[in-house]
């Protein structure tokens, strides 16, 4: 299993080096499309790793090893995943979070920290309605026509699949 | 190696149906709280299940090979930690999804559309701010002092973290 477990943090390691990199050094658009991608590439990566990594009876003590299996093989790549997954989270709170922007700006404003009315002067989050209409729009959840907005097929779907989970869960409204 | 996947995927069953439980039948205040003390109890339990149960479960052939111990058990509580975190986005975005609120709200609209204006009026963004301003007063990185809101050492640190993260990966001001 350490061979499965070292594979996929290679891996990891080596998409993190290329998605900081290539993020750097260009404007990326379809962000989500373009880590999926770079993902994929990845778990050709990983194979590569399980079958160059020594097995693990050959330099670990006894309770360490873990026969070179199917089983070894899917939970290294699960591992792999799960990062990924853990990344995308993080890298897209960074990206859209509400309470990161006030964070960031609260951080920038003065000391005393500041009110709504103040926040509100240096994030205008009233945009921030019209910035996810449009994202929602150009990824196929919502249509427009003049100045409404109508859920999409595949938007009513989503609606259906999230209202029905939150209800189930008793979260409320949330948001 | 199959038995700490297998014991994983069963606590982790198990700490579904309890949260399912807790939500629908407590709804506690502090939701997310509860759901990472519940699932810390539940890697107790699943090193328990371990500990007290014979290596082949029962049900794994005695054919198939077996691993270490230690990278055994190590491996199902990286697996099952990785679950919990699956889990945990899929609450967040059920929770406070701002895009899934937004289709939500268009969906159930009289006639099934909605103009920006409206969905800012069903949806306000002041009360999302607001609500993410109170929980991070509620978990320590903001201090309210009557109307204001003032960011702690620590909250400055990664409010400084996050905004290095998005000027590295050119993503804007956001939120």
């Amino acid at each position: 299993m350490v061979r499965g477990l070292l594979a996929a943090a290679l891996t990891f390691a080596i998409y993190l080096g290329a998605q900081a990199t290539l993020f750097h050094a260009v404007r990326i658009r379809r962000k989500l499309s373009l880590m999926l991608a770079l993902w994929v590439v990845g778990g050709a990566v990983y194979a590569g790793f399980f079958t160059l990594l020594p097995d693990d009876a050959a330099y670990l003590p006894r309770p360490l090893v873990a026969p070179s299996d199917a089983v070894t093989w899917s939970s290294g790549l699960f591992v792999y995943w799960s990062l990924f997954s853990g990344y995308y989270q993080f890298f897209n709170m960074a990206d859209n979070s509400v309470g990161v922007r006030s964070l960031i700006e609260l951080t920038r404003g003065p000391e005393g920290g500041m009110t709504l009315v103040e926040l509100k002067r240096v994030y205008p989050y009233d945009a921030m309605l019209g910035r996810r209409l449009e994202r929602l729009v150009e990824a196929g959840f919502l249509e427009r026509a003049g100045g409404r907005y109508r859920c999409a097929p595949k938007g009513a779907a989503a609606a259906r699949t999230v209202g029905a989970l939150k209800a189930f869960l008793r979260l409320g409204p949330g948001g | 190696m199959l038995k700490g996947v297998l014991l994983a995927l069963a606590s982790f069953g198990v700490y579904l149906i309890l949260v399912v439980t807790l939500l629908r039948a407590v709804r506690p205040e502090r939701r997310f709280r509860h759901m990472s003390r519940l699932h810390l109890a539940m890697d107790g339990a699943l090193v328990a299940a371990y500990l007290l149960t014979p290596p082949d479960l029962w049900i794994i052939p005695a054919k198939l090979p077996r691993a270490g111990w230690l990278i055994d058990l190590g491996n199902a509580l990286v697996i099952h930690t990785f679950l919990y975190m699956g889990w945990s986005m899929l609450y967040f975005l059920l929770d406070r999804g701002f895009s899934a609120r937004i289709l939500i709200e268009i969906r159930h609209a009289p006639g099934g559309a909605l103009s920006e204006a409206e969905v800012g009026a069903v949806y306000a963004p002041d009360a999302v701010v607001t609500r993410r301003l109170l929980e991070m007063v509620d978990i320590g990185r903001l201090v309210r002092r009557g109307e204001r809101f003032q960011a702690t050492p620590r909250a400055r640190l990664e409010g400084r973290i996050f905004a290095f993260l998005k000027a590295f990966f050119h993503l804007g001001p956001g939120g």
